[in-house]
């Protein structure tokens, strides 16, 4: 590459650099840790092929528990990549720049963890391929399995799409600074990038194809995840507008994951001079939009619901806002919703630490959110019976937390490999520098350094 | 009461919507005479009469008299009577089943009823019913929309999928791109 | 933004090919998009289509009557001969028969009799079996067709392909399918038996399992075991083809005996079209009460020849 590199520039590749060619001690005891509770969930997983569902709390009556509020979860995070990365991008919005990598893998990785839930959560897992020898196109799961599969795929093509100039530059830079078998993967997978003209046009071809494709993908993603529930004929479900419902919670779902990620992410491998409190602002903007959508969403639910009080809703209110659930629930509204919002709205507490927090609220709250909906959707009686209750067991809970270990372990993994951010769409947000008619002018060749650096 | 039956051959009278009524049984009782008609063309499952005439033998309309239909039937591994239905005799002495036969072959009817104090009486008459094979009872859920159906669902999936193959293939277009000079950052995406 | 897809021709040195999609690129991938999404079930779906003309199987040879059209098996329930089996004192009999006759694991209760309140503050025992939809929600949402309906109208459950995802149990509204969360106990007798949808034992652990309305015994003209253990004789099994139900002791015929006597679908308005109807009473038939609470709770006695018997709660 014959381009004019400035010490700014430098410095970016070095920062994108860093995390692949030292490891601290620090690493190796968190990778040890996820390990440690995965290999525990992986041994409660095992106590439940062999004994059956039957160690898990969930019955008859309540047949459907923690793995599936867990994949719901998981596919609702995922919509943090397509919608910094995709519509920021359609939008052209440059702030996006630092963020979009890690978008991009967090849905990739959500992606993963959310199908594995599913296919934990069978009966017989055995028999899974049966729902390609025999699957039926009117069921709501083969739309589940249709819509995630597409999305990863997709996902995978729109990470690794605007990875390849990266990975070049890894493969350039990185030879003899780290061990074979991972230059071996740079080569491959830079695909003979030199950075050639008809290169850059096909790589923006089949990103622009992506990005428009990516967006109606993950709406029907989640909205099909959500039809799993609301085409049955069950009293709380039984509604129409848990599609956009379902989006606009994964979507908020999403971007708090985002901000906690990158929050943390930025302090680990030092990216202040890239990701700024202005994206943790902006975000937050975003965050505090979605919250007020998802209150709106909350409010069209139970007024309608409530104004005619049918068969089931009165149960499901008692138990909902006064009885059993009512601590998730009120702690859902105030304290993942509300509060959130007014941490956005105030300007005192929006920074990045008012921000963060306001993110782990929503992460929790919206991990709550699915867990009512399954759990106290099945408790509504549908004959004369006295509701059942659940409670996950050992098991249930082992799995689930292997299942966010997991999540963080391929995080983890991911920066320890791959790129952190997108230094070609950094580098292009290069600060340039313009001669000040009252300064005297400089010698040729030489770049006067703008103070402080890029960021802001 | 020993109740007597016997085929009449009669003219076909005219259809008219309804199938034609043949008289197929008399019965003669003490009192009551009571004339049987059924239908002379019935169909598997379409609705027809059964007229029973009671009147006694001064040829006087017997009113007002409870009268039950039945059939003896078997199912299930039982054996049975089976109540069709009922009506009360109108002023001319007139009882009608409105009755759908639902299976083939030959059913026997049985008019029962109870003349002012007497006994319980019992008049036959026999009804045989061609086969026809068809199935009268389909279950129906669903309301069909031409062009509405999976095949669009399998379109849109193969779309989309043909879609992501296309960006393979820019992928693979990368990677066998002509060896040209490098070039910056130009053409890229999203520069504003 | 630049245009990917530039559309300068043959221009300079530059080649086609890494430029520019054709025509026949565009064909040729979307021949490969079809192609791609063949495994999936597109291909088994055509074929059994074509095969068959319409979605539902049956196993073995369906009921016919004399004439040869398909039988439309149907159940009876007359509410005014149910009292929960309160004058004989013991379990409903009902679920008593059929939890033996098909070694019903426990907590399952194919049949199950459930007291409902009546306006007023009396009760009302209501058998519930599976009700046999003709709008069935767990054949809906099946993704493996595991659970199909039958051309006699039942609706029944293969658990050789069920993959135990638990959707049709989250679809059914009247509580009637039930998840063999464990191994089930299996007697000794039935450890041989060969399986089949109308004969589910033994039952498979990780599937589902439900009442199949004993099509398979009306066809050698036995009864059920609901209907014969019924000491009022209130349920009826009958078929719409031929019109005619029967409770062991007396034959009615079905379109009257419905007509007549108001009966009734359980949860009309979900418009699922059961083949079970109800004809409303609370037991006064055979005596009882309306305010006359409670039944005795249900039991398995089978359960305790199996050595350890794994059970669970519902």
């Amino acid at each position: 590459m014959e381009e004019v590199t400035s010490p700014w520039r430098d410095r970016l590749e070095e920062t994108a650099l860093a995390p692949v060619t030292g490891t601290s001690r620090a690493y190796y005891a968190w990778v040890a840790f996820l390990l440690v509770v995965i290999a525990w969930g992986v041994y409660a997983y095992s106590r439940q092929l062999q004994d059956g569902l039957v160690v898990t709390g969930m019955r008859d009556r309540i047949s459907w528990g923690l793995y599936i509020t867990t994949f719901v979860f998981f596919i609702g995070i995922s919509h943090a990549g397509t919608l910094i990365s995709a519509i920021l991008r359609v939008s052209q919005a440059r702030w996006r720049t630092p963020i979009t990598r890690m978008a991009e893998f967090i849905t990739l990785v959500s992606l993963i963890c959310g199908a594995l839930f599913v296919i934990i959560d069978l009966g017989r897992p055995d028999r899974v391929l049966n729902v390609i020898r025999y699957g039926r196109w009117q069921s709501p799961i083969v739309w589940d399995v249709l819509a995630i599969t597409t999305y990863i795929t997709a996902s995978t093509a729109y990470l690794f799409l605007p990875m390849i100039p990266d990975l070049a530059l890894f493969r350039d830079k990185l030879a003899g600074r780290v061990s074979g078998w991972r230059m071996w993967l740079y080569r491959v997978l830079s695909v003979r990038w030199r950075g050639t003209h008809s290169q850059w046009q096909s790589m923006g071809a089949a990103m622009t194809t992506a990005m428009i494709l990516i967006i109606p993908i993950a709406v029907s993603v989640h909205t099909v995840v959500s039809w799993i529930f609301a085409m049955t004929l069950r009293e709380p479900w039984n509604s129409t507008i848990f599609g956009a419902f379902f989006v606009a919670g994964a979507i908020f779902s999403g971007v708090a994951m985002l901000i906690i990620v990158m929050a943390i992410l930025r302090k680990v491998y030092h990216l202040e001079e890239y990701i700024t409190e202005k994206h943790f602002v902006y975000l937050g903007y975003l965050l505090g939009t979605f919250s007020l959508i998802m209150v709106y969403g909350n409010v069209s639910e139970y007024l309608t619901t409530g104004y005619k009080m049918s068969e089931g809703t009165e149960f499901h209110f008692r138990q909902l806002f006064l009885g059993e659930f009512a601590g998730f629930y009120w702690f859902y509204l105030l304290g993942g919703l509300v509060l959130p919002g007014l941490l956005i709205l105030l300007p005192l507490t929006r920074n990045i630490w008012g921000v963060v927090a306001a993110s782990v609220l929503v992460v929790a709250a919206m991990w709550v959110e699915r867990y009512f909906i399954v759990v106290a959707g099945f408790r509504v009686p549908l004959m004369p019976y006295e509701p059942s209750t659940y409670a996950p067991t050992w098991v249930e809970i082992s799995v689930v937390a292997a299942g966010f270990a997991l999540f963080a372990l391929l995080i983890t993994l991911f920066v320890k490999i791959f790129p952190i951010m997108a230094v070609w769409e950094v580098a292009e947000d290069e600060p340039t520098t313009e001669p000040e008619p009252a300064v005297a002018r400089l010698p040729n060749g030489a770049a006067p350094e703008p103070a402080g650096g890029a960021g802001g | 009461m020993k109740s007597i039956a016997f085929k009449a051959a009669a003219a076909v009278l005219g259809a008219v919507g309804i199938a034609a009524l043949s008289l197929t049984g008399t019965a003669r009782a003490a009192h009551v005479v009571v004339d049987i008609t059924v239908p002379d063309q019935p169909a598997i499952g379409q609705l027809m009469e059964v007229q029973a005439h009671f009147h006694s033998e001064s040829n006087e309309a017997i009113a007002d008299m409870a009268v039950t239909f039945h059939e003896e039937v078997t199912f299930g591994g039982v054996t049975s009577d089976v109540e069709l239905g009922g009506a009360v005799t109108d002023e001319d002495g007139f009882a009608a089943l409105t009755y759908d036969p639902r299976t083939a072959g030959t059913h026997e009817i049985h008019v029962r009823y109870t003349y002012a104090d007497g006994e319980e009486e019992d008049a036959v008459a026999s009804l045989t019913v061609p086969a026809t094979g068809q199935q009268l009872y389909r279950s129906t859920a669903g309301v069909k929309i031409p062009g509405l159906n999976v095949w669009l669902l399998m379109a849109l999936v193969a779309i989309v999928w043909a879609i992501l193959l296309s960006v393979a293939f820019r992928v693979i277009a990368i990677a066998h791109a002509d060896e040209l000079p490098p070039v910056g950052r130009a053409g890229s995406i999203g520069s504003s | 933004m630049t245009d990917g897809n530039d559309r300068e021709g043959s221009q300079g040195t530059q080649p086609q090919h890494s430029r520019t999609i054709g025509r026949r690129s565009v064909l040729r991938l979307i021949g490969l998009g079809a192609l791609s999404i063949a495994p999936f079930p597109i291909l088994s779906t055509a074929i059994r289509t074509a095969i068959s003309g319409h979605l539902t199987r049956s196993e073995g040879a369906v009921a016919r009557t004399a004439d040869g059209r398909i039988r439309q098996w149907t159940m009876i329930i007359d509410l005014r001969r149910c009292d929960g089996c309160q004058s004989v004192e013991k379990p409903p009999q009902c679920t008593a028969a059929c939890i033996q006759g098909h070694f019903a694991p426990e907590p399952m209760e194919w049949i199950q009799v459930f007291e409902g309140e009546l306006p007023g503050g009396g009760t009302q025992f209501i058998p519930t079996p599976c009700q046999q939809c003709q709008n069935p929600p767990c054949v809906n949402v099946c993704p493996v067709a595991a659970t199909f309906s039958t051309p006699e109208g039942t609706v029944l459950i293969d658990q050789d392909r069920c993959i135990g995802c638990r959707i049709c149990m989250a679809a059914c509204p009247y509580d009637r399918r039930f998840f063999n969360w464990g191994e089930a106990p299996v007697p000794e007798e039935a450890k041989l038996a060969p399986y089949d949808a109308e004969h589910q034992v033994p039952a498979r652990k990780g599937t589902v399992m439900k009442c199949d309305f004993c099509p398979d015994m009306m066809r050698d003209d036995v009864l059920p075991y609901c209907v014969q253990g019924c000491p009022n004789d209130a349920i009826y099994y009958g078929d719409l083809e031929e019109d005619v139900a029967t409770n062991g002791k007396q034959i009615v015929a079905a379109s009257r005996f419905l007509s007549r006597n108001q009966a009734y679908h359980l949860r009309e308005d979900l418009k699922t079209k059961p083949r079970v109807y109800y004809i409303p009473g609370h037991g006064e038939d055979v005596g009882r009460d309306a305010f006359t609470k409670g039944r005795q709770p249900t039991q398995w006695p089978w359960i305790k020849l199996v050595k350890g018997a794994r059970k669970w709660k519902r």
